[in-house]
């Protein structure tokens, strides 16, 4: 008897019990599809998160608030740096641009339109740490920042709602009740994670402190003239900030470091999500187990049959025991189709750019893995029962009503 | 003279009953010839069941020799056991245990199938088989679309299937009316003088008078 055979026999032993089968099934499908689609979509998160992260360019330094020892304590990180600090750090050799960003979220107003939006309070060079590109108008000054002057650019999408098609320059917004003057729009930018990077306005850094009653700033961008100098920049920023932070209470951040802390954090998220995932395959295994006793009961019968008619317990074995593999690898192939659809259909609705072909965002390795564990499910899970069929006594399987 | 296709003797057989061992076979001394048409009669609770499922290597007795087409059963592994069983003895049973999910046609092919005839013999033959017991018109049915006495009937293609030399019937027409009974007691009477063995095990005198040779089981001894 050779291996088609039994292939043809296990399918029959399926179809005759469709709904059963079907069920049990879905069981492997559900828990397969959780796994590859958190598995890939943490993979996607990753690659996303690291390309924008990379995008910052690799002689940028970020200054926040925090301990210097790379430790997370408890509690809350107090915003701690000053427009003092950013103005200092101006003054070490090798830096080429010193960014001071205050983000809230604010609520932006015309007289027909109003949106909520994600207010950066930045300095003069926004535009280049932050990878924007003017769409119209102009940037603001140095010297508008020192002046508190009550100006803004929109985001792509902060203009299409409060001004449609017509232009934005030179008409006014209110911001949390507050009135500024547009004198630029942003090209659009995409979604990040979720942030919608386009529904944002830009203000003087001075002016957002001023609305917000915020007397500190959230964080400083430091770029480095050449990104060698990085990590020599980082001790000069210590040093020079060391006189008003004695305590210490600030960290800073290279473009590698953030790539790392951000990889380790998604990593373990992923891990952690695939872990819950995977209980549900684990119940989906307990079905096929489930299921094959009950099946191997109803059939005893048939297995007593088989038996007199020549059948090995070896060849009952395999009977059994192909069904189960087989029930375990459809769940597994269905599943990890279910799951590219799934995660091709999530990148397309946040907009991510892709490489194009629908594998590519699919983590390969999870979708023939998935495949590959659930039909090692259906071979161990079905491994117990099966031996059950094949340890029957022909005579008392014969017998059994 | 010439050896007997069945040569049994002095096999007894014992079933652990409680704390006590019951004795369902004792002293049984068995020869049946090739071509022999054998009835083994007795009441229910005789032992005839024990007897057939020793005779058709299902189970092992606890005393005594049994061989069967010059093999000595007994020190037979597992593993030749189901091929003794395959090939060398075809059964018939009282409620023909067909497999219901599949069609005659595939139900007649099931020991050529472990017994790793090709594709296209087995089709072939089972075929051939069906068309010989009269069912060439029934080949596409499942078991429930037959009567029961096309089922026994698919039942016996099934048993004919690789050609054994012994036929093993245990009640034969027991799940059939009188006329369909003696209508595979006559397929049975075709078999026998095309050469086969035949040994069906009954407990109605009716049926058992159908063979050259009657004996009698009572109490697990024969009289």
């Amino acid at each position: 008897m050779n291996l088609r055979e039994f292939i043809l026999m296990a399918f029959e032993g399926l179809i005759a019990h469709r709904l059963r089968s079907a069920l049990t099934v879905l069981g492997i499908v559900i828990g397969i599809f959780a796994v590859v689609t958190l598995m890939s979509l943490g993979d996607t998160v990753r690659r996303q998160v690291s390309g924008q992260i990379s995008e910052l360019g690799s002689g940028l330094l970020m200054v926040m608030p925090g301990r210097d020892d790379g430790g997370h304590g408890p509690g809350f990180i107090k915003m701690n740096l000053t427009l003092r600090d950013a103005e200092r750090l101006k003054t070490i050799n090798g830096v080429e641009t010193v960014n001071a960003n205050l983000t809230i979220p604010a609520r932006a107003e015309t007289n027909h339109n109003s949106l909520n939006v994600t207010l950066y309070g930045d300095t003069a060079d926004f535009l280049q740490v932050q990878n924007y590109e003017l769409a119209g108008g102009r940037f603001f000054q140095s010297s508008e920042v020192m002046a508190h002057r009550r100006v803004v650019l929109l985001g792509a999408k902060t203009k299409a709602q409060l001004f449609g098609n017509g232009d934005a320059e030179g008409h006014t917004i209110r911001l949390n009740g507050t009135t500024f003057q547009v004198i630029g729009t942003l090209k659009e930018k995409g979604r990040t994670l979720g942030h919608d990077r386009d529904q944002v306005v830009v203000a003087p850094v001075t002016v957002v402190q001023d609305i917000s009653g915020f007397r500190n700033i959230g964080v400083i961008f430091v770029r480095a003239d050449e990104p060698e100098k990085v990590s020599l920049i980082r001790e000069r920023i210590l040093s020079v900030l060391a006189k008003t932070h004695p305590q210490k209470d600030i960290q800073v951040f290279s473009q590698n470091d953030a790539l790392k802390v951000s990889e380790k954090i998604l990593g373990t998220l992923t891990t952690f999500l695939t872990c819950i995932a995977s209980v549900s395959l684990a119940v989906g295994g307990i079905g096929i187990m489930n299921i094959m006793l009950v099946s191997v009961r109803e059939r005893t019968r048939e297995i007593g049959i088989r038996r007199a008619l020549g059948a090995t317990p070896n060849q009952v074995m395999a009977q059994f025991l192909l069904e189960a593999l087989f029930l375990g690898a459809i769940g597994g192939v269905l599943g990890s189709l279910f799951s590219l659809v799934t995660i091709n259909g999530l990148i397309f609705w946040a907009g991510w750019k892709t490489t194009g072909s629908w594998f590519s965002n699919i983590s390969m390795e999870a979708f023939l893995l998935g495949i590959l564990c659930a039909t090692g499910i259906g071979l161990i899970f079905g491994l117990y029962p099966a031996r059950q069929a094949s340890r029957l006594d022909p005579i008392s399987a014969l017998r059994y009503e | 003279m010439e050896q007997p296709l069945i040569d049994i003797q002095g096999v007894g057989k014992d079933f652990p009953y409680g704390s006590q061992i019951l004795r369902v076979l004792q002293g049984i001394d068995l020869q049946v010839r090739p071509g022999e048409a054998l009835s083994i009669m007795g009441p229910s609770g005789s032992g005839k069941s024990t007897l057939m499922n020793i005779i058709g290597c299902m189970d092992r007795p606890s005393r005594g020799r049994y061989r069967l087409a010059d093999q000595d059963v007994d020190e037979l592994a597992e593993r030749d056991l189901c091929k003794v069983r395959n090939r060398t003895i075809g059964f018939v049973f009282q409620s023909f245990h067909l497999l219901p999910r599949l069609t005659a046609w595939r139900n007649v092919e099931i020991p050529m199938l472990y017994g790793g005839v090709s594709t296209e013999d087995r089709r072939e033959r089972s075929k051939d088989l069906l068309e010989r017991v009269g069912l060439g018109h029934r080949l596409h049915h499942r078991p429930n679309e037959l009567s029961g006495g096309e089922r026994q009937r698919v039942g016996i293609a099934r048993a004919l299937a690789l050609e054994p030399a012994l036929i093993l019937a245990d009640e034969p027409t027991g799940n059939l009316d009188q006329r369909t009974g003696k209508d595979i007691l006559r397929l049975f009477s075709t078999l026998h003088r095309e050469g086969k063995t035949i040994i069906v095990v009954t407990h109605d005198p009716d049926v058992a008078r159908w063979a050259d040779r009657i004996i009698t089981i009572k109490d697990g001894r024969l009289v």
